[in-house]
């Protein structure tokens, strides 16, 4: 039941995902980042089954990391997507697939571009300037899609997730209440408080 | 090497082949991981590591070849590099590799024209044009091949150039070389 949803401006990126780790009927945990930040600029949020989740992006943000280190240059959102949903294929023919629903977000510096890409689990990818995973999606793309536009501006991509969340709040079965949003563009990733936005 | 690195080589051709088709499956397996371009510096580093390899141990000789690369990714620009058979590798504005190439890299030291606007480092500090540069080249073989006439038989020319802000390899037929000898005699 996680809900995690993106928009992507012209210069700049909004992802937001919920705290709440759940099994069956309890909640597990109510504070936990689904986040994972890859380069300065480029950033995951990942939904699916808990284990999963935390090891897949791991091994992920570990990969790209070693890139880096080994190459002196960091890879492009465009690329990264492209890694993550080579390494979820492989592990999609193996034995144990990873059973991850993925978005990735990241502001490419040298086309000063940001941009929003949609992985599932079936390492299905699209690029995409909004998405949602999960049972949250049909809640919030009608309002993303009403809202957006291709030239919007931070202010108006906050607004819409501020609108997003007010729809999950009045009509979803699940009070999420908590989210980490974050934001990436030129000046790289840093993290919105809920009381701020 | 790839669509945006092109070789020329000096040494054992045999040789070489292989480590050309090494080269292209290492920029294919790029491609496939990232659906982007492999960035030049990382296509000859792996291929002077595969190089360099041979130069451990006893029992296999190392591949007798030096390599002129160049090529252009969207982070560096246009770049040449220049590698040896043990493996090390260096990057140049201009370089020469093979017979009588200490003299040709003593005419490009004093012809190559620097650039005159370093804040452009994108184009590797070049201010010389094509053409330039392709004149500049007739004159270096001119004066280290020890024929009476350069002729197409003996010579092979492969440009790298940004055709709509992609790089496009042109690799010289017979009769255009020809022409570029006829026009820089």
């Amino acid at each position: 039941m996680d809900a995690q949803f993106a928009i992507a401006g012209k210069d700049f990126a909004i992802s937001v995902a919920d705290k709440k780790v759940t099994r069956s009927i309890v909640t597990m945990k109510h504070d936990k980042d689904k986040t994972y930040n890859l380069t300065p600029h480029t950033f995951i949020s990942v939904a699916g089954e808990p284990g999963d989740t935390d090891n897949f992006s791991e091994y992920i943000q570990a990969n790209i990391r070693l890139y880096s280190i080994r190459n002196s240059q960091d890879l492009t959102p465009s690329e990264t997507a492209n890694f993550i949903r080579g390494e979820l294929a492989n592990a999609l023919r193996s034995r144990r697939p990873y059973q991850v629903n993925t978005l990735v977000t990241g502001y490419d510096k040298t086309t000063g571009k940001a941009s929003l890409y949609w992985i599932d689990y079936l390492s299905a990818m699209a690029k995409v300037p909004y998405a949602a995973h999960g049972y949250c999606s049909y809640f919030v793309y009608s309002t993303m899609d009403r809202e957006y536009s291709p030239d919007i501006s931070l202010e108006k991509g906050l607004d819409i997730v501020r609108k997003c969340m007010a729809s999950l709040k009045q009509r979803f079965l699940v009070d999420f209440s908590d989210y980490v949003i974050k934001v990436t563009d030129k000046q790289g990733i840093r993290e919105i408080p809920m009381s701020e936005l | 090497m790839n669509d945006n690195v092109v070789a020329g080589v000096a040494g054992l051709t045999a040789d070489a082949n292989i480590l050309i088709n090494q080269s292209r499956i290492i920029a294919q397996r790029y491609l496939l991981r990232y659906d982007s371009p492999i960035p030049v510096e990382q296509l000859v580093r792996r291929l002077c590591d595969l190089k360099q390899g041979y130069t451990q141990f006893g029992g296999l000789r190392p591949f007798g070849v030096s390599f002129l690369c160049a090529g252009w990714d969207s982070t560096f620009g246009f770049q040449l590099y220049q590698s040896d058979p043990a493996g090390n590798y260096s990057s140049w504005k201009a370089a020469c590799i093979g017979e009588n190439s200490g003299n040709a890299q003593s005419i490009l030291k004093q012809e190559y024209k620097e650039d005159a606007d370093q804040e452009q480092p994108d184009v590797a500090g070049a201010s010389m044009t094509l053409d330039d540069a392709m004149k500049l080249t007739c004159l270096v073989l001119s004066k280290t091949i020890d024929t009476a006439k350069l002729t197409s038989e003996k010579l092979e020319f492969a440009t790298i150039t940004l055709k709509d802000k992609k790089p496009h390899i042109h690799v010289y037929s017979s009769e255009e070389i020809d022409q570029v000898l006829e026009k820089h005699r």
